[in-house]
């Protein structure tokens, strides 16, 4: 890139700060309500603890995030949502029951979609601006749906280093803020590595994005297992956004505000391709 | 702003401890392999490991390190090996059950409380004390499973994942004040998934099990930690039972941590006054 880099202000990077909130949704979806507890419990552990405690980590670092999370979650905990909401945070779209996307017919994504839709308008009142995969599964349709029911941006592809614009067959335009597993915590924590590890691994992550003037997508879930929810994980966490703030001239925003920036029609060197 | 974290800062240990550290075994022999429906040989003999070798280890690391603890024994374990069971108590810890088979699968609804009080009268015949916590085997738990406990006498669960801290057991749907739930996180401090799923050395265990010792001191000060005697997936052997032998002493270098047995906790967390009854958040009580 030559030294200089796409965005704004010359900024040599931007980072997103992103949370899968993956909530009692994720096991609801196998089993009944009566039954979520011991090994099923994990998911309550993010919403009672996990969830709490990012949010202050958050407060105290002055740093806005943006959550996903599915439409049933937010039926299921509506005070907390709008607790997110209301500390400064973007909510947007994660699926209903956490569902894999890749095996559903367009119609069904687009009825899944709808019903998210329906609790994110009954709880907070507003239609979410992006969505996120569950699993990160979904079919090559998913963008043009969601580019349909005027989402503004996807991130969940894993096909590029910044922000790129999708054009639907419909001429419609959809963002997409790509995401990568190596700076997410479940990727590391379902194989058991310690917190010790993942920061060192996420360190080098985004020192790397730096370095090339990307764009840092960093994927944090608040449940108790494969989550950063626990107390001497989220420490892993704070060490990351510490080095990462310590770093000059790194534009540190939401989802939201990116997608929008990256929309903008002054904004030129974001590129374009077909869905 | 409240937070679930926060709002039950307002408890308190025995004895003005900073920290309880609860070292939990779970027996866990070759019942696991014959509820499977596997014949317990070769490979599959690992949980042999446990009354042959690894659950005396235990209590020699125990008794040298002057500590008290729980271990919980399925009743097929204990109908095996009355003696061994009798000789944990003895040595001044106590028994809890879980399961018979250490039914790790949902057990059919009528089955239960049959199953639940089979293992319960297995531990009472064997140790001629009624046992008064349960863990489940598999970490499952129906609706009626802490009801059926409750009339067993039983005042502790420890089996759910769901919070930092003990909290009043969900029974018939609702809070109780007569039974505590003592959770247990078996993602990071449960020896089996550390060694199965991420094939840890003992060394990168005991470097994982003080950082999260040093942060549960600092934040809640409730350190549930959850290993097996056997071979296999457990920490009977030479090797992983040096993690436990290494970090009793790396523990007790923080000041004011106590050592508890299970149901003396449970005891402390009943009594209105120590603050684990009042708590400001639902917690665990939605189903």
């Amino acid at each position: 890139m030559n030294g200089r880099t796409i965005w704004q202000d010359g900024r040599q990077c931007a980072v997103v700060v992103t949370v899968n909130y993956d909530g009692e949704s994720v096991e609801r979806r196998e089993w009944p309500d009566g039954a979520l507890w011991g090994r099923y419990s994990y998911g309550r552990y993010g919403t009672q603890t996990g969830t709490p405690r990012i949010l202050d980590l958050l407060d105290r670092l002055q740093i806005r995030s943006t959550f996903f999370v599915p439409g049933w979650d937010v039926e299921r905990d509506p005070d907390l949502v709008r607790e997110i909401r209301d500390r400064g945070h973007e909510i947007a779209g994660h699926g209903f029951l956490h569902e894999d996307f890749s095996m559903l017919s367009p119609d069904q994504q687009d009825q899944v979609l709808a019903r998210s839709e329906e609790a994110f308008d009954k709880v907070l009142g507003i239609r979410p601006a992006g969505w996120r995969a569950p699993h990160g599964l979904m079919t090559s349709e998913t963008r043009a749906i969601l580019a349909a029911r005027a989402y503004r941006y996807d991130s969940s592809y894993c096909d590029d280093d910044l922000p790129y614009v999708v054009e639907t067959e419909n001429g419609e335009r959809i963002i997409e803020l790509p995401v990568f597993q190596t700076a997410s915590d479940s990727h590391y924590y379902r194989l058991r590595r310690s917190p010790d590890v993942v920061q060192r691994a996420w360190r080098t992550e985004f020192i790397s994005v730096y370095r090339i003037g990307g764009l840092f997508n960093l994927t944090l879930h608040p449940r108790g297992d494969v989550g950063s929810g626990r107390a001497v994980r989220l420490r892993a966490v704070e060490e990351l956004l510490r080095l990462i703030q310590s770093y000059p001239n790194v534009w540190m925003t939401t989802c939201g505000e990116l997608s929008a920036w990256a929309a903008g029609a002054g904004n030129n060197q974001i590129e374009t391709w077909p869905a | 702003m409240d937070s679930g974290v926060q709002s039950t800062r307002n408890h308190r240990w025995p004895g003005g401890a900073r920290c309880v550290a609860m070292l939990t075994v779970d027996f866990d022999g070759t019942g696991n392999e014959v509820g499977q429906g596997f014949d317990p040989a070769g490979i599959r003999s690992a949980g042999g490991y446990s009354a042959r070798r690894g659950i005396r280890r235990m209590l020699d690391i125990f008794e040298r390190n002057d500590i008290r603890s729980t271990f919980f024994v399925p009743g097929f374990d204990a109908e095996n090996h009355p003696d061994l069971v009798r000789e944990i108590v003895a040595s001044g810890h106590e028994i809890g059950a879980h399961g018979y088979l250490h039914e790790r699968w949902e057990v059919p609804v009528d089955e239960e409380g049959p199953l639940l009080k089979k293992a319960h009268e297995i531990l009472v015949d064997v140790t001629g004390e009624a046992p008064v916590g349960w863990r489940s085997p598999g970490g499952m738990k129906s609706a009626q499973t802490l009801k059926v406990l409750r009339e067993l006498g039983y005042i502790f669960d420890s089996s759910d994942k769901d919070f930092d801290l003990p909290y009043p057991a969900i029974v018939s749907g609702e809070p109780s004040r007569e039974m505590i739930e003592l959770p247990n996180n078996t993602s990071s401090l449960d020896d089996t998934p550390l060694y199965v799923e991420g094939a840890a050395t003992p060394d990168e265990v005991l470097a994982l099990w003080l950082d999260e010792f040093d942060t549960i001191y600092h934040e809640g000060g409730y350190f549930m930690l959850t290993f097996h005697p056997r071979a296999g997936f457990g920490s009977g052997i030479p090797s992983r039972a040096s993690v436990i032998e290494r970090l009793i002493p790396a523990i007790r270098r923080y000041s004011g941590v106590r050592f508890m047995r299970l149901g003396d906790l449970a005891r402390w967390c009943l009594q209105p006054e120590n603050g684990f009854l009042d708590t400001t958040r639902r917690i665990g009580a939605r189903t």
